[in-house]
């Protein structure tokens, strides 16, 4: 071979690898740049992806801190089927039966939904436990599949549920604690766009924008949740032993308006909030209305202490049980003679009640109405509070004056109750009730906390203290809230037994059975309301609430480890 | 007689050393460079893959939170406590010795032994 042939081969085989590279570049250039735009830019939109990543919601706690979760986030399953490939499947008939079995689904609905060739999905079960999920692993690939869901869940289902409230199916916030703190609770949302490849799988050095979702701010609150669990079951036990109604009831402690509980009876399953209705889903104890009675006095009678126009020795004349004034009667429970104030306390004497008030006048009596908050919101953090219900002085009725001071004629919440007896704990000082603790964001960083406000000063700190020897006397022996007294503390406590407005005037049969009260007496740290819609066939509250107040507090003080006699004191067991 | 040296005769060998070696890098280096790209794809893959680890385990945390915090509600520490039949009840009053006119600081010296040492014993 000479030098020639060589050259020329060379040549030739370099000329045949330089043409097909400019071949492919040719066909590169093509690809890239001669393809219409359209079809280009449907390309790229192919191989790229865009997602919102949603954010965790955040976690509700009890007081006690991030070992008592009461509503998080969680994965669940939805159970489907492809019903063409189950119905035409020979194992049809086994892979119902196990999923009727393992799943808790009736057989009738599960041949309901399989029993179309013609349809390629349907829902088996919706918001399945993982674990539960695994009983069914075996029938995955015989047209059973599973789909991921992240669903707001309450561990303790119907425990706080008027206080938590719920997120729905559309993940919106109704009522409670997830809708007055949403905006700290949703966090922010994060956004990835990306490239990926033909299994649409993320390539990550593709990824053009990356933000991370910020998981919402864990809330806090001041409830405790075995003070709630304790209340509660307290509750169900008096609503099926007296035939009530619903009942409802709220631990609060006096010094700094924390509320410990907030119970109301009908209830529901959080997580099943579907199944409710409104009557179950509406929380008593801050959006219902009622008239107090007898509860009540204690406005009129400090209020006439405060101004000095009365003292607690004061003699009045209880006339025999039935009084007139402006040609209406106004009766007692019990006939009584001459009372003094503090026994007229005790016993819970209408007449003496409405003479100290007309003693005090309308216009001082409107004035302590107000400053104690009557027909005005507390402005607890939660959503659906009542104001209550006052007359203006203008539109009283001339026998007011004598129904008023009595509880009848004007309507207030349970908290709004337990605000005015905790005011009166505190020394005359009355502090905002709230449920949220603090608010603490992802990081660690705190971004509200709650300090104790004091939002009226309705009685001096002298007049309290009469006020709470004369209460503490109501559970005495002889008293008509003896049953409230709790073994081993001083109680101060007021029952009532209001009868509910009808058409007309008021129901003989419907009533509304309540006690309040706080303890210890001299040191008070807790104040306790519990009231009871139309039990039968006791109605009263000295009957009815009292004794529920004493099996609630009797537990809660001592779960606090409150002593009896003040702080300075060390109890061996 | 020395046979005459034929200067003008050239040495045939390697001819191309400059350019050779040249491509020879030009081909280290493209080398190096795909293998580069190749575990940058790795190491990105990796990260997705811990990503969508770290989501599932995030998941797996929540749910054990969640069954956690059943575990220790107080109705299933009720359901617990009559389930092996722990029937515990409040001291009744008589029971509770007070004392009274102590301080806090007292107290503390009686349970740390300071005042009975057979105390801090046991």
């Amino acid at each position: 071979m000479n030098e020639y042939g060589v050259k020329i081969r060379s040549l030739l085989i370099f000329g045949i690898l330089l043409l097909m590279c400019c071949g492919l570049g040719a066909r590169l250039v093509c690809l890239h740049l001669c393809r219409p735009e359209e079809e280009r830019s449907n390309m790229m939109r192919l191989r790229k992806t865009k997602a919102v990543l949603t954010a965790p919601r955040g976690v509700i706690v009890d007081r006690n801190g991030e070992s008592n979760i009461m509503a998080l986030n969680v994965n669940m399953k939805h159970v489907c089927a492809d019903p063409s490939v189950v119905s035409t499947s020979a194992l049809c008939a086994t892979i119902l039966e196990d999923l009727s079995s393992k799943l808790e689904v009736s057989r009738t609905e599960l041949d309901e939904k399989i029993n179309k060739p013609g349809s390629r999905f349907a829902f088996i079960r919706k918001y399945v436990y993982e674990d539960e999920t695994e009983k069914i692993s075996h029938l995955k690939g015989a047209g059973v599949f599973l789909r991921d869901v992240n669903v707001r869940h309450y561990p303790h289902s119907s425990l706080m549920c008027h206080v938590l409230g719920y997120i729905d199916r559309r993940e919106e916030a109704c009522g409670g604690v997830e809708q007055q703190m949403n905006r700290y609770l949703m966090g922010s949302d994060g956004y990835l766009a990306t490239g990926v490849d033909a299994r649409r799988k993320e390539m990550y050095w593709r990824r053009e924008q990356y933000t991370p979702p910020v998981q919402g701010a864990t809330v806090e609150l001041t409830l405790d949740q075995n003070v709630q669990y304790i209340v509660e079951k307290a509750l169900d036990d008096a609503v099926a032993e007296h035939n009530a109604k619903g009942g409802w009831a709220i631990v609060q402690k006096v010094r700094t308006g924390e509320i410990l509980a907030m119970a109301s009876r009908p209830g529901f399953d959080l997580n099943r909030f579907n199944v409710s209705d409104e009557s179950q889903r509406m929380n008593r104890t801050i959006g219902y209305n009622y008239e107090p009675g007898s509860t009540f006095k204690v406005v009129a009678i400090s209020a006439a202490l405060n101004e000095k126009v009365v003292a607690p020795s004061d003699v009045f004349d209880c006339e025999n049980g039935r009084w007139f004034y402006a040609k209406r009667a106004l009766n007692d429970y019990h006939p009584y003679g001459k009372l003094t104030v503090a026994d007229g306390v005790k016993k819970s004497s209408n007449i003496l009640t409405a003479k100290v008030a007309l003693r005090l006048g309308e216009k001082k009596l409107y004035q302590y109405l107000k400053a104690y908050g009557v027909g005005s919101r507390t402005g607890i953090d939660l959503p659906g509070e009542e104001a209550g219900s006052l007359a203006q002085l203008k539109d009283w009725y001339n026998i007011s004056i004598t129904r008023i001071p009595i509880g009848q004629g004007v309507a207030v919440t349970a908290l709004q109750m337990i605000s005015i007896f905790s005011a009166i704990a505190n020394d005359g000082f009355m502090m905002k009730p709230h449920v949220v603790k603090r608010v603490t964001r992802a990081d660690g960083k705190v971004i509200f906390a709650a300090d104790p406000e004091v939002v009226a000063h309705p009685i001096r700190q002298e007049t309290a203290g009469i006020m709470n020897e004369l209460l503490a006397r109501v559970t005495e022996e002889g008293g008509t809230g003896r049953r409230g007294a709790v073994q081993g503390y001083r109680v101060a406590g007021k029952t009532g037994t209001a009868q509910k407005a009808v058409a007309g005037g008021y129901s003989s049969t419907a009533h509304i059975a309540s006690f309040v009260g706080y303890l210890p007496v001299g040191d008070p740290e807790i104040a306790i309301i519990v009231v009871v819609d139309e039990p039968q066939p006791i109605r009263t509250g000295g009957m009815v609430a009292a004794p529920v107040f004493r099996v609630i507090a009797e537990q809660v003080i001592r779960y606090l480890d409150v002593p009896p006699l003040g702080r300075n004191v060390a109890t061996v067991r | 007689m020395r046979r005459k040296r034929n200067k003008k005769r050239k040495v045939q060998g390697f001819a191309y050393a400059g350019p050779t070696v040249g491509l020879v890098i030009l081909v280290l280096v493209a080398l190096a460079y795909v293998w580069l790209g190749g575990r940058c794809k790795m190491i990105g893959k990796d990260i997705t893959d811990l990503e969508m680890k770290k989501e599932e385990l995030s998941k797996r945390y929540a749910y054990e939170l969640y069954h956690w915090t059943q575990l220790q509600s107080p109705r299933n520490m009720e359901k617990a406590l009559a389930k092996w039949k722990l029937n515990l009840v409040w001291p009744s009053s008589s029971q509770i010795q007070q004392i009274n006119d102590i301080s806090a600081k007292d107290v503390e010296k009686i349970v740390s032994g300071e005042y009975y040492p057979a105390i801090a014993k046991r």
